[in-house]
Order: structure tokens, then sequence, then C-alpha cells
């Protein structure tokens, strides 16, 4: 090996510290939310799928779910009313130390959401939209969805969709939101600069970072979840489901203008459900990779209404009406053909026994197990787990430390190369 | 040749002194982590001077800076912390430091405590509403209640004010998790148990 000029050996030194530092760094610093988009920190406000500044008040049976947490926060209000038919996958944080950390969390998130700068939208009304990712606004400040809005992600399912709202957020009754194009809920956030209104049995996509309250009406269902910084959250027979944002898999996502029609092998890796019970409807989480268009979605042999199945990348979701019976068949179509074997599901059981042929369905009398909540994706429980804490300049020691050793190692494999030369 | 020797010089130094700096940090960070054993959660009083506390009046402050106060138990945590007085970074480095323009522990008012975020008041993240704070003073043993959290700015002016109630409030560097000087507090209120 050549021996390298004195100059060259401290350049070299230098870069090897400097990388060995940065690594470092990325290591101790906590990691950002998206890679693509914009930086939004969102802390410890994943896990919750309600966070309120004075009162959460929660009406009928309200359920709280997703594989990123179903904790219910309250910080630095304490009054929690109607939690006996909340229930949550996760924990509640009553005025303790961890939702005051969520509220801390929530405003370095608002704080971030306000950075990108928005493309003006001319309407309001974002009924009948198809949206592309990226940051928008309004003239008026508001927002509002009387109909269906579209979120498109073009193929790329990490495409995040901001909406800063200087006001208010109202979502009509029945009022829908539809995700295509690989987009995932976890990626759209609504900033909203004082109160959500989420429409009467309407679909709602996203995180809501609002500054003043969020009511969800009768029966709305929310994929995301709902903080607010200086006031209430306001449940009614309430679905919200806080999911993580799947990862894709390895081969590029088809864009919705491409998704191709002749039939690939679909693959089925896990079926979970929302908790089961006797009223209000649940959710059936079919997981797997499903790369034809569903067509329609067929419950015990009767075609269900296009309103109670939606199908994700890498995940079908059937939202089954309450009823006594207790053993389903879900037959998943593209076109005429079935997509899948039939998918045998008992209500309040996690276990789906998958027939190979679409024969009728075998009565079988289950016992109903309400206590059992399954939520897709989740392996272990992190909800509630004990807080990172570290120096006051432990940590910068640490780091100097780290570079020092990196430094040092750098000089002696440098000695080594320039004895070998 | 000469350059190789200061090499080599350079390099064996870097190593040591990385070695020793990361290695106490990784002490400490260690250290924190540690749940103390239950039996130093009984908060022991038997060293101090039990004088009686006179009905209504708070007792007269005879301390110096870093006196030794007493100890501060958080069941919650498992731990047993003691309590020296003022807040500097002698005081700090000891335990939990009593900032001396406030009252002590037990008298109705505003009584501070601080300590640093990754040693005395490591894991205050867990804290729940309604735990306990024993403070064991030789004035009396003082149990509190927390009611609330909350994050402010290092130079929030809030904090450190006068109550009407007996009120204990710890005082930490937040986040707890920030390299170099954490810019916010994370403020523990906690309310005199009556007895």
């Amino acid at each position: 090996m050549r021996t390298l000029p004195k100059n060259k050996l401290h350049i070299k030194i230098l870069t090897l510290v400097g990388v060995i530092a940065v690594a470092t760094s990325a290591i101790l610093i906590p990691t950002l939310t998206s890679a693509s988009g914009p930086t939004i920190r969102q802390g410890t406000t994943t896990t919750y799928g309600v966070l309120a500044a004075t009162t959460v008040t929660n009406t009928g049976v309200t359920t709280i779910s997703g594989s990123a947490g179903g904790d219910v926060g309250l910080s630095p209000g304490t009054s929690y009313t109607g939690s006996s038919t909340v229930t949550r996958s996760g924990v509640d944080h009553i005025a303790d130390a961890a939702a005051a950390i969520a509220q801390a969390d929530l405003t370095i998130a608002y704080g971030d959401l306000g950075v990108p700068t928005p493309t003006t939208l001319a309407a309001v009304d974002l009924a009948g939209q198809t949206i592309t990712p990226g940051t928008y606004s309004t003239a008026a400040g508001t927002f509002e969805n009387s109909g269906t809005l579209t979120l498109n992600a073009g193929g790329d399912p990490t495409a995040v969709f901001i909406f800063q709202a200087a006001s208010t957020v109202i979502t009509s009754t029945g009022s829908t939101m539809v995700l295509t194009g690989g987009a995932q809920a976890c990626n759209v956030f609504w900033r909203v600069g004082s109160s959500a209104t989420i429409g009467s049995g309407s679909t709602f996509v996203g995180h809501v970072y609002a500054q003043t309250s969020i009511t969800a009406v009768a029966g709305a269902t929310i994929f995301g979840n709902l903080l607010a910084r200086d006031a209430a959250v306001t449940l009614d027979n309430t679905t919200i489901v806080n999911n993580n944002c799947i990862t894709p898999a390895p081969t590029a996502a088809p864009t919705q203008a491409e998704i191709p029609s002749p039939p690939q092998d679909s693959v089925i890796t896990s079926i979970t459900t929302s908790e089961c019970t006797t009223t209000g409807n649940y959710t059936v989480y079919i997981l797997g990779n499903f790369p034809s268009a569903v067509t329609n979605v067929s419950l015990n042999n009767m075609n269900l209404p296009l309103s109670q199945w939606v199908q994700r990348p890498n995940q079908i979701e059937v939202t089954i009406p309450t009823s006594a019976k207790k053993t389903y068949a879900i037959d998943i179509f593209n076109g005429r053909t079935p997509l899948l074997p039939t998918q045998l599901f008992i209500c309040a059981a996690p276990v789906v026994e998958v027939t190979p042929t679409a024969s009728p369905t075998p009565e079988v009398t289950v016992t109903p197990t309400p206590e059992a909540v399954i939520i897709p994706g989740e392996t272990t429980t992190e909800i509630g787990g004990e807080l990172p804490d570290t120096g006051t300049n432990t940590y910068t020691y640490l780091l100097i430390g780290l570079a020092l050793l990196a430094f040092g190692a750098g000089g002696f494999i440098l000695r080594q190369r320039i004895k070998k030369s | 040749m000469r350059s190789r020797i200061a090499l080599l010089v350079g390099s064996s130094l870097a190593l040591l002194v990385g070695a020793a700096i990361s290695g106490a940090s990784a002490i400490t960070i260690y250290n924190s982590h540690i749940s103390y054993s239950v039996s130093t959660l009984l908060p022991s009083t038997e060293s101090l001077d039990r004088t009686p506390l006179n009905e209504g009046s708070a007792p007269v402050k005879l301390i110096k800076r870093g006196d030794y106060l007493g100890n501060l138990a958080i069941p919650r945590l498992g731990r047993t912390i003691n309590i020296f007085e003022g807040t500097e970074k002698a005081q700090l480095k000891k335990g939990a430091g009593h900032y001396e323009k406030s009252v002590l522990p037990g008298v109705s008012n505003n009584s501070i405590l601080a300590g640093h975020r990754d040693t005395v008041f490591s894991q205050f993240g867990a804290l729940k509403r309604n735990d306990k704070l024993i403070v064991s003073t030789k004035y009396g043993v003082f149990t509190y209640l927390i009611k609330s959290f909350r994050i402010v700015d290092g130079d929030d002016r809030t904090v450190i004010v006068p109550t009407k109630q007996a009120i204990l409030t710890l005082s930490t560097c937040y986040p707890f998790r920030y390299v170099g000087n954490a810019p916010q507090r994370f403020i523990v209120t906690a309310v005199l148990a009556k007895p």
C-alpha cells in the first residue's frame, strides 16, 4: 500500500470520526416519522386513540383499537366520563406523567405539521375531490367533507397528506374518505386550528391534531387518532382504529390506474378481529398480499354493501353488523371468481379456519369470549411501557466518549496501514 | 516515524479517555435503571433529630446550604432519595436539592425539590396521579399525593410560586432523553395528604 501524504491522513481520520459520530447520533436521536415526507415528530402520541386536555366524554359503546395503540389520555384534566362503555386495547392515562409527556409531544407534532407550505385549495368542501400527496389549506381556513373524499397516493405507500385548517374541520353525516393508490391512514394528518367535528356515521381517515376540541358525532369511524391540545374530546358510539403503517412489500406497489386485472396469487398471512360483542359492529382484518382488486365480498353467501368492506394495501377489512349468529363465512371475489378460499370466521374467536373450497358454512356453535381483543399486527404490548430516561449531560458524554473511541480506533487502523506500507 | 509515534500516543489517549467517559456515562445510565431494594423504601428517620413541630407555626429555618435534610421515598419507583439543602451542582450530585428560597416540606406553602433526570429523578415518566411521595425530615414524615404533571419551559416563572396549601413540587429536566442541556422542565405537583 502506498504511503498517504500526511494531510490526507488527517482528512481520513476526520472522515472516519465524522462517520462514526453521525452513526452514533443516528442511534441515539429518536427516529422521525417519515423518511420521504416532511418531518412530523409524533413522539408518544402515536399510542393514543384519544388524547385530550380538559375532559374525555363518551356516550354509548366506543371501541378504540389498532396496531399503533389504543390508549386514552387526558392531561391536565381529570374528568373522563362514560369510560365504562369504552373498550380500548391500550390503557388509560388520566392526568399521569405519560399523558403530560404525550401532550408535550402533541405540541411538537402540531408545530411540525404547520411547517410545510400548503397548496391553497379553491373549495372548502372536499367531497368529490381526489387529493394527491402534499400539504393543503383553504383561503377560508376550514375544511368540510359532505360526500366522498379520495386520497390517492399514486402508488407510494409512504406518501403523506397534510391538511392545515386555520379554524375548523367539519364532516357531514354519512360522509366518507377513501384511500387509493397505496395511501395509508397512518400518513394522513389534519392540523386543526380550532375544533374538529366528525359527522354522524361518517368514516374519517387520519390523525386529528386539534388546537381546541374534537367531537365525534354518533357512530363515526376514525382510522387514525383524535388528539386535542387545549380542550375536550367527545365520543359517541365511536370506532377508532389506530393502525401503524404497513411496510410495503419490496416490489413496487402498482398505482391505482395500473392495478392489473389478470388474477395473481393472493396470500393470507393472518386474520384478526376487533372485539366481538352483541351490540355494534365489529371488524375482521384479513392481512396478506392481495395483488388483485377485490370487487365484492360476501358474508354467508350474501353480498355485503360497499360500505361494509374496504381493500387496503396488504389488508382487507370487513365490517360485520351484529347478529346472534356467531359463525360466518366470508368470500372475497375478484370479478366472478373467489379470490381466496372461503374464510370461516367465528365471532369472538381469533382463530380462523381456512377451508379449501367455497362450500356452504358448516354450523358451529361457539361460546363467545368477549374479553379477547385482537389487533392486527400487534405482537407484543408496548403500551404503558417504561419510558427511557437519561442524564442531564450523560448522553452528551456518552456521545463524546464514543466519538473519542472511534477517533482512537481510527488512529490505530491508520497506523497499521502505514506500518504495512 | 515521528507521525507514527504521535499517532500511537494520540490514538491510545483517545481510546483511554473515550473508554473512561463512555464507561462512566454507561454506568450512570445503568444505575438510574436499578430498582432499589424494598427495605430502602421505608423512610428512615431514626438518625434524625425529632424536634416536635409547634402547632400552627412553620419550622424555623436554621439550615445551611449543603446540609442533609432527610429523604424522599417514591414507592412507585421503589426508590428513596437523600435531600440536601440547595440546588447547586454540589447538592444535585449527591441527591435531590431543596430550593433554598422555598419552605421546607411539611409546611403550608410550596416546597420545591430539584433532581437530575438521569439519576435521582429518573424514570419519572412512570409516575401516576395519586402516587405517594413520602418526605422524612427531622420535623416529621409527610405524605404527599401527586395531583398533576406538566412540562414547562426552563425559564417558566409559574412553578416557584407561593401556595396556600402544603405543596411539594418536584422539578427535573425534560426531555428526559435530550442530548445536551434540556430546554424544558418536567414538574410534578403533590399535595400534602390529610393524616
